[in-house]
């Protein structure tokens, strides 16, 4: 019998001991990944920053989507993208998985949307939030590391810059009419 | 932290920016100072060092071990919290809740336990103005190093969080004597200063206290009460003692679950599991080892159990989990459907194996053997079938056993006596039975199956097949037939139909006795069980309801004392077979039995087909 019993809903024993207090507080501590996320989301509806926002999807707290305007001066501007934001139980100390849902030519960027971007990965630290890594990628999108692509086409064509703005709109009009 | 006098002075929201955790992005709580000067909470910091050992801030590599506590920090905290408090009662904060904050989050004092208690006492009291004497200097003053200058180890306010104790001196109030400590000038009770001292001379270190004047004038006039900040009750600790790093991968699982045990947590789990557990305990230890008011091992194991839990329930897969109460039955249907088709294989491995081990079950003539090495093999159905009584659901499913049900019945008819001891017996014989191996069984089985006749394939199908069975038991005149333990379990369950059944039955079955009896070869065990159940069914059913019950235990496990005269009298080979299978084995009896058999089945409806 003890192989069906789900060990999660297993009853604890010393857990019986709580009283009302305790799961109150406790309940709060366990929610601490929430409670950060519920932090920056304020922080970011307060701080009105420019040219990126984000929102939790539904009412899944750990699953945002993110909105950024291309950076004024570049190739992008004007170009608004929407990202995927999804948080590990481990946030933040291990890295959201993050990526463009709208299709997104760009050095970095992959074709199904998975951003090359050190602090995504190996620089991950947990100082970062949502806002600082929608800033991150803002300012990726102007300064490409061209030297590490995903996409070979669009490293290629980023030296000219002219050309790249075309194609780069062009892409994004389809993509944008194809989804409407 | 607190959005309410953030609002209403925006000066503290400065304070709060600085002293915010910048990993978990509250106020820090306990902390600590890293080598590259970063301030973190100290268990944020232990967390972030369990993964990668650099500082979040500016990557220089730092180690857990270089952690200090950052004394002076925890205790700006604790003022500013005070001054806070103080602010929001003074000025009647709490209805500043602005519109905007709908989505404001917990602010730092809802979880703050209720024992903080704050006392406000009337600045007219020259006591409190001598301990309210550092809240004069300019605001914002630096905080004093030294902590000769400022001791205020008795405090107006009892800021600890987390069950800070209001101390007696707090409490004291009341006009009577107070005198100043002669080592850290506070004004306290004259009857509580020895133990002050005692206590303040032992532990010169914490003394320090910190206090803020705040930046406006509204704060001042709240600030005149005195907020010093209470020595911490560390050192009231002192057996809480950092737990020493562990190679965690060089750890046997053995030695997890030691240290597990040690610290009295649970030590179910997967090694993966165990590990977990481990090291968040671990850090959780080590980040209280930093606290002036460090949890209890059992506030700590708590914590730590709650933590699992909500990292289990958000990534378990578990239909409890997977599903809420609301969710669409439909939904719920065709998960389940669609787990039962990605299980079949294994519930048709398992179907297939209790199949097997009903083929391989020992027939009477094998139970002797048995019963004269070890009792082992006692039980012939599968495990997962439970024997007893309370469950009469797979006892049907045995068709043999129904059928001996039938004879058995009628046998014991009135005598409830026999019925409760032989139940007795069968759930020792499963519980021996079960802690037995299979493997042993098997090969008994085996050897056993060269010489035995093939009837006993055909019994052992039987169980399965109910249609089948009659015929055959029949056929082999046998031997076969597992032995009657579960039969009589039907017994009580039957209970409505024994009247009739011992009717058409009862005859046929004394006809068969004596021709059975003949085939069976003797042993001795088997002759003493045989002979006192036999002997017992034999003789009519009424007669010798104790004797019976008697007969049937011991023929199980101790030197019988079968009713002599029927041991004699019947051949002792023949002893072996159960009532129900003579009465099987009896031609004449056929068909009543067979019309018996069904009709049981029918009525307890509790027939369970394995096959299915």
């Amino acid at each position: 019998m003890a192989q069906n019993v789900n060990p999660h809903s297993a009853p604890e024993p010393s857990s019986s001991i709580k009283t009302n207090e305790d799961r109150l507080r406790l309940s709060k501590d366990n929610h601490a990944v929430t409670k950060r996320l519920q932090k920056e989301l304020m922080v970011l509806m307060m701080g009105a920053e420019k040219g990126v926002s984000a929102f939790p999807e539904g009412e899944n707290f750990f699953k945002w989507v993110g909105t950024i305007t291309g950076p004024v001066g570049t190739v992008y501007e004007d170009l608004t993208y929407k990202l995927s934001l999804e948080f590990p139980n481990s946030y933040p100390y291990s890295a959201p998985v993050v990526r463009f849902t709208t299709s997104c030519f760009h050095p970095n960027v992959d074709t199904a949307g998975n951003i090359c971007l050190d602090i995504l990965r190996e620089k991950w630290s947990a100082l970062y939030d949502v806002r600082t890594i929608l800033l991150s990628i803002q300012s990726l999108l102007g300064e490409p590391n061209i030297n590490s692509p995903l996409n070979p086409q669009a490293s290629h064509m980023w030296a000219n810059q002219v050309q790249f703005k075309k194609h780069l709109h062009e892409t994004y009009h389809k993509e944008n009419s194809k989804d409407k | 932290m607190d959005e309410d006098t953030q609002e209403s002075i925006p000066q503290f929201k400065e304070l709060d920016d600085v002293l915010n955790c910048g990993i978990c992005h509250e106020i820090l709580t306990t902390p600590v100072i890293t080598a590259c000067s970063h301030t973190y909470c100290s268990i944020c910091i232990r967390r972030w060092l369990s993964g990668k050992q650099e500082c979040p801030s500016c990557a220089t590599a730092i180690y857990e071990s270089t952690l200090r506590k950052n004394t002076i920090v925890g205790n700006i905290l604790d003022a500013v919290k005070n001054v806070k408090r103080l602010l929001g009662k003074n000025a009647s904060m709490p209805s500043i809740k602005s519109s905007t904050r709908c989505l404001n989050v917990q602010d730092e004092f809802g979880d703050e336990p209720k024992n903080r208690t704050i006392k406000t006492t009337p600045p007219a009291t020259p006591k409190q103005n001598h301990s309210a004497q550092p809240t004069k200097t300019p605001m914002l003053l630096p905080k004093t190093p030294s902590p000769m200058v400022q001791k205020f180890p008795k405090v107006e306010v009892n800021s600890t969080p987390g069950g800070g104790t209001p101390t007696a001196l707090d409490n004291d109030h009341s006009p009577a004597f107070k005198v100043p400590c002669p080592v850290c000038g506070t004004i306290m009770a004259q009857r509580l200063v020895n133990s002050h001292l005692d206590r303040c001379l032992l532990e010169p270190k914490t003394r320090s206290s910190e206090t803020v004047k705040s930046p406006t004038p509204t704060v001042n006039s709240a600030a005149k009460t005195s907020i010093a900040k209470s020595s911490n009750s560390a050192e009231s600790n002192p057996s809480l003692q950092p737990i020493k790093k562990m190679v965690y991968n060089l750890l046997s699982d053995k030695q997890i679950k030691n240290e597990l045990r040690k610290y009295g947590l649970a030590i179910q789990g997967d090694r993966s599991t165990l590990l977990s557990r481990l090291k968040r305990f671990v850090i959780l230890h080590n980040a209280e080892c930093d606290s002036t008011t460090p949890k209890t091992l059992s506030e700590m194991k708590l914590l730590v159990e709650r933590e699992e839990k909500a990292m289990a329930g958000s990534s378990a897969s578990s239909f409890s989990q997977m599903f809420k109460r609301t969710d669409n039955p439909q939904e719920i249907d065709n998960a389940l459907k669609e787990y039962r088709t990605q299980q079949k294989a294994s519930y048709q491995k398992l179907i297939d194996e209790v199949k097997k081990r009903n083929k391989h079950k020992p027939s009477k003539k094998e139970e002797c053997v048995i019963l004269s090495d070890t009792e082992d093999e006692d039980d012939p159905a599968p495990i997962p079938v439970p024997q007893h009584e309370p469950l009469p659901v797979p006892e049907s499913a045995h068709a043999m056993n129904s059928r001996q049900a039938d004879s058995d019945c009628d046998k014991s008819g009135k005598k409830t006596n026999h019925g409760n001891a032989s139940d007795s017996d069968d759930i020792a014989c499963t519980s021996k039975s079960r802690k037995s191996t299979n493997h042993r069984k098997m090969t008994k089985n085996v050897k056993r199956k060269c010489i035995e006749s093939e009837s006993e394939e055909d019994e052992g199908e039987n169980e399965i097949r109910q249609a089948k069975q009659w015929k055959r038991a029949e056929q082999t005149t046998s031997p076969v037939l597992p032995r009657s333990t579960p039969a009589r379990q039907l017994r009580s369950r039957t209970a409505q139909n024994k009247a009739i059944q011992k009717r058409s039955v009862s005859s046929p079955q004394s006809q068969t006795r004596n021709s059975q009896r003949i085939k069976q070869p003797p042993s001795k065990k088997v002759l003493e069980r045989g002979g006192g159940k036999d002997g017992l069914s034999s003789s009519s059913d009424e007669e010798i309801p104790s004797k019976r019950s008697i007969g049937v235990k011991q023929s199980k496990q101790r030197s019988p004392t079968p009713d002599p005269d029927i041991f004699e009298s019947s051949p002792a080979s023949s002893i072996l077979f159960p009532c129900g299978q003579k009465a099987r084995c009896d031609d004449s009896g056929n068909e009543a039995l067979s019309a018996l058999v069904n009709m049981i089945d029918n009525d307890g409806g509790s027939t369970t087909d394995f096959d299915e």
